[in-house]
């Protein structure tokens, strides 16, 4: 155990450039075709135990699961393009439901609906717009908030 | 320091609530408070223990262990305390003090496993081949 874990009293989660290359152990990931080094990854749901992150490459999206109390990263699912972008939109529709105080639940098209998001995280932009910013800037290659 | 000694005094021996507009000593009086407790707490567990043998604490009683139990109980209670006060979980008065003082293990034992309790968590799934 290294020095910080033991100070924490658990172990690291993994970090931002640990997760996006997880993604390529996903059985949708085509190494011939994606490419993982303008792929970007966002913190939905962060507790003690526990962090889920979307990974979006260029051609697909990512839920991956980091749960401190197992041995490896878990892909949740993924979405192809096609399901995410249209043209030069982010067409996915991205739906919000109260759970608690501090979670909510995010419906990421109508194939995965209630995934929990700490609200804490998107206390200055809303997780809605996050997820779309994501999507833009990994899949339409659009830089900045303006273009949506 | 004049100010901690009665604030101090006021809080242990008066039973007065110190609030930290007017002693800016509260925090560290609650902290002292808390530790005072805590001795007199061992102190008592180990006359019960002596009487009939049985120790409310759970703690083995002997010449040494008591002394060290005593340290450890006062400076637990003390951290804790302080903590406590910090975080404003508490007022500066004496009951606070006897409820750190005394129970500070079961207190904050309790306060974590409620606080990982409330936690959500997220469920996994199986990707699907799309």
């Amino acid at each position: 155990m290294k020095l910080d874990e033991l100070l924490a009293g658990r172990p690291n989660f993994a970090s931002h450039s640990e997760v996006i290359d997880y993604a390529r152990q996903s059985k949708n990931f085509d190494p011939s075709d994606e490419d993982l080094k303008h792929a970007d990854a966002l913190l939905i749901f962060s507790t003690s135990k526990q962090h889920t992150w979307l990974v979006a490459t260029d051609k697909r999206l990512y839920c991956i699961l980091d749960d401190i109390r197992k041995d490896q990263l878990h892909i949740n699912w993924s979405m192809p393009r096609r399901d995410l972008v249209a043209e030069n939109d982010v067409v996915v529709p991205v739906g919000l439901r109260d759970k608690s105080e501090f979670t909510g639940l995010l419906d990421i098209g109508t194939a995965h609906p209630g995934w929990l998001y700490t609200k804490r995280l998107f206390s200055t932009k809303s997780v809605k717009e996050s997820i779309r910013h994501l999507l833009a800037r990994t899949m339409l290659g659009q830089r900045g908030d303006k273009s949506l | 320091m004049d100010l901690f000694w009665s604030g101090l005094y006021r809080m242990l021996v008066r039973f007065e609530v110190i609030r930290i507009q007017d002693n800016e000593f509260a925090i560290p009086i609650f902290a002292v408070g808390c530790a005072v407790i805590g001795v007199l707490a061992v102190l008592g567990d180990l006359a019960l223990f002596v009487i009939r043998g049985e120790s409310l604490l759970k703690l083995k009683h002997g010449p040494r262990n008591t002394l060290f139990f005593g340290l450890a109980w006062a400076g637990g209670a003390l951290i804790f305390g302080y903590i406590g006060q910090a975080a404003n979980v508490f007022q500066v008065s004496l009951l606070a003090c006897v409820t750190v003082g005394t129970a500070w293990p079961v207190v904050f034992a309790r306060v974590l496993e409620k606080a990982k309790k409330s936690e959500d968590e997220q469920q996994p799934s199986s990707e699907d081949k799309v």
